[in-house]
């Protein structure tokens, strides 16, 4: 049964036909939206964090921490009240589109890039934070500057919150809909395919999202190594 | 007087780490400040460039009171250097030209001095080496150059001559006693080595447990 | 260091290209709301692949595309009620007419119908196969102690099925009943792996048979008719419901066309769904 199951799969995967890839560049491009959004706040969010005094930046990295647990499909709740046409924001009708699951899968990675991030920044910086204040930076050039001798770091604290949102179900599947060739994604179709028993497309369509993550985490590291910053102490 | 400290007190903790009562510093002098470790050299030099914010007391930087947006002011004005500086990544060039591009100094300008100051700490030729790809004594002579770069009207350093061999030692305290001449930089220099100190300065403060003795 | 840059240059592009797509998408329903009907339906109707065959020949006549929502009736009938999609097409007859009656839905119209059957494992401990009616075959499995799996999830099926317990006054519980949450697809496959009985629509089935050992062993009953109604979401609770559309596909799908299309529907040469549009004017 599992030896049948891996052969047909593969074969679904050579024949690569067109709903397949519009289902992976949907993915795609809505993942890739999140993480971009998510990115552009979460990492000057940590490092804003990272110059607070001690006791609400431990507050605040406590809090990040927890929002790690909330689970996908509470945030798909969330969002939900608020965009369905019930809700404030309904008049928008961005909910069942693409854009929803944007909304949703953003809110949850911000929390992981965070603390990700956070995590990461050791003693040093404190030193790093005098020598940029002292050369006379302002508070823009200090973010920009820690963000470059960091980015290390922040590549990988994007790479985990890129695996998260790639592998999540229930944001996708209550703010998207699981649509035909609108808002259907690997993972939402894997949950589908399942359903109908049909478990080789559920398998290909779960090493296509295997080969992007690997794909993805490669491209990263190569270059990081390309920009390897081995700060001297 | 380029800067007046009055009745400055900074705990950490319960630990007292100064207690001044009146400090005066002149402008365009070589001021050594000495003491034993944990006397309180680094934190009051850090007060200097505005790092450390004192809760007790009043320090004036050219007569104007150290606080809001005059601390822009100061640092502006003033650059201090860690006793173990930190570089950026990249190369020795960026990091001397940091503070000159954050400043929007053109490039051809920002290359120019670059040179100068690698010239004056003695790494001709360095611009284009890695950052880590350097030894303690070099880091440090970069991290010199980049304070150097603003041309700071005070330069503030933490033990410049700790891990530093005699040879280079000789060229900063000349380079020290130059821009002191040419730019009358007002440079404040913490260090317990005393032939160094007499050397090169023109005033000393001894500090002893936070307090000034002399 | 040229090939890092190019790959750079190539991400950035590809990034930039994304997310305009998103963003164009969601304009599609800011600036042109008419271009897009959102319906929710059962996932027995999706899984079988009928809504395509009729969403294109709908997309071909109107140039409207239909956004198939794909979940429970009762879920099907609370996004209707929130009025996150334009219509709905399910198979509760009771819940629709609340539904219309409560001001959610106009213009309810059948569309068709097809089969509850009872499905279980191929020796029929609980003797369904004897069954005089529905009645009798629910009473026996509820004597039986075989295990029963309800969808559990308040769907068209589980509303029949609650119904079907009703009739012979009986209130299943026990570690012999258990209830899924799950989908029809996913119960079946669920009372496979427990060799258990369900009760689930005939296309459903279908759909799954070659994959399961479980066959059908009782069906045929007029009770266990499976009527799929459409209903229009009510334009005056929220004036952004793509009412016209609505109401396009509701004349579409209960026209000679559309009739067509179900009637001619089959899998593996079975018709799943009878068309039911006609007797209702009559």
């Amino acid at each position: 049964m599992l030896q049948k199951t891996i052969m047909e799969s593969f074969y679904l995967l050579f024949s690569f036909d067109n709903e397949l890839s519009i289902i992976v560049f949907t993915t795609l491009k809505i993942v890739l939206a999140s993480i971009l959004i998510a990115s552009l706040i979460s990492v000057p969010l940590a490092i804003s964090i990272s110059f607070m005094k001690e006791t609400p930046k431990k507050f605040l990295t406590a809090i990040f921490n927890s929002l790690l647990a909330v689970p996908t499909v509470v945030i798909g709740l969330f969002v939900y009240m608020l965009i369905s046409n019930a809700g404030p924001f309904g008049e928008y009708k961005l909910l069942f589109t693409p854009f929803a699951i944007v909304i949703g899968q953003t809110i949850l990675a911000i929390p992981i890039i965070t603390s990700f991030i956070l995590a990461g920044f050791s003693k040093t910086d404190i030193l790093m934070q005098e020598t940029i204040k002292t050369l006379g930076a302002g508070t823009i050039e200090m973010v920009k500057t820690i963000a470059v001798e960091h980015k290390a770091l922040i590549l990988s604290s994007i790479l985990a919150g890129f695996g998260r949102v790639i592998a999540e179900v229930g944001i996708s599947m209550m703010l998207g809909g699981n649509i035909r060739f609108y808002t259907r994604t690997i993972t939402t179709a894997i949950a589908l395919e399942t359903g109908k028993g049909e478990f080789a497309l559920g398998l290909a369509l779960g090493i296509i999202l295997i080969t992007i993550a690997i794909l993805v985490n490669f491209f990263a590291h190569y270059s990081i190594k390309n920009s390897s910053n081995l700060r001297a102490a | 007087m380029i800067y007046k400290l009055k009745d400055i007190i900074y705990n950490y903790g319960s630990r007292k780490v100064l207690d001044i009562k009146n400090l005066q510093i002149e402008e365009g002098n070589i001021h050594v400040v000495s003491g034993a470790n944990g006397s309180g050299k680094t934190t009051l030099l850090k007060i200097f460039n505005a790092l450390i914010k004192v809760p007790k007391g009043i320090i004036l930087f050219k007569d104007k009171p150290v606080e809001k947006d005059n601390i822009k002011l100061v640092r502006n004005n003033t650059v201090y250097v860690h006793q173990n500086p930190i570089l950026f990544s990249g190369n020795v060039s960026d990091n001397v030209g940091y503070g000159l591009k954050i400043r929007k100094f053109p490039k051809d300008k920002i290359d120019q001095t670059v040179q100068q100051v690698l010239n004056l700490v003695g790494l001709q030729n360095f611009e284009s080496r890695k950052s880590n790809n350097l030894s303690t004594g070099e880091i440090k002579r970069v991290a010199i150059a980049r304070a150097l770069a603003i041309n700071p009207e005070v330069l503030i350093l933490d033990e410049p001559n700790a891990h530093m061999d005699r040879q280079s030692l000789e060229q900063i305290e000349q380079t020290f006693k130059d821009i002191n001449k040419i730019h009358n930089t007002t440079i404040i220099i913490s260090s317990h080595d005393s032939s160094f100190n007499n050397q090169i300065a023109h005033n000393i403060i001894m500090l002893e447990k936070g307090e000034i003795v002399s | 260091m040229l090939k890092k840059k190019f790959c750079l240059i190539a991400l950035i592009i590809f990034i930039i290209f994304s997310i305009l797509g998103v963003f164009n998408s969601a304009n599609t329903y800011v600036f042109a709301k008419k271009d897009r009907l959102k319906l929710a339906t059962t996932t027995s109707v999706e899984d079988t692949g009928l809504m395509y065959e009729l969403n294109r020949a709908f997309k071909k006549s109107t140039g409207i595309d239909v956004d198939v929502i794909a979940v429970g009736t009762g879920k099907a009938l609370k996004l209707g009620e929130n009025g996150d999609v334009d219509a709905v097409l399910v198979h509760a007859r009771e819940a629709e007419e609340k539904f219309v009656k409560d001001g959610f839905g106009l213009n309810r119209k059948d569309v068709m119908y097809n089969d509850f059957v009872i499905i279980g494992p191929k020796d029929d401990p609980a003797k369904l196969k004897d069954a005089i009616n529905v009645a009798d075959a629910f009473k026996k499995l509820s004597e039986s102690n075989i295990i029963f799996i309800s969808r559990g999830d308040d769907s068209g099926t589980h509303k029949k099925e609650k119904a079907l317990w009703l009739d012979i006054n009986y209130e299943p519980m026990g570690s012999w009943y258990k209830e899924a949450g799950l989908g029809m697809g996913k119960t079946i496959l669920m009372a496979d792996n427990f060799n258990a009985y369900t009760l689930t629509d005939k296309a459903s089935f279908l759909n799954l048979e070659d994959k399961i050992k479980l066959v059908i062993c009782y069906q045929n009953d007029p009770k266990l008719k499976n009527y799929y109604g459409i209903i229009a979401v009510n334009p005056e609770r929220y004036k952004n419901i793509n009412f016209d559309g609505a109401k396009l596909f509701i004349d579409f799908i209960t026209s000679d066309e559309g009739q067509t299309i179900i009637n001619n529907f089959k899998i593996k040469g079975q018709q799943l769904f009878y068309p039911d549009a006609k007797q209702q004017e009559k």
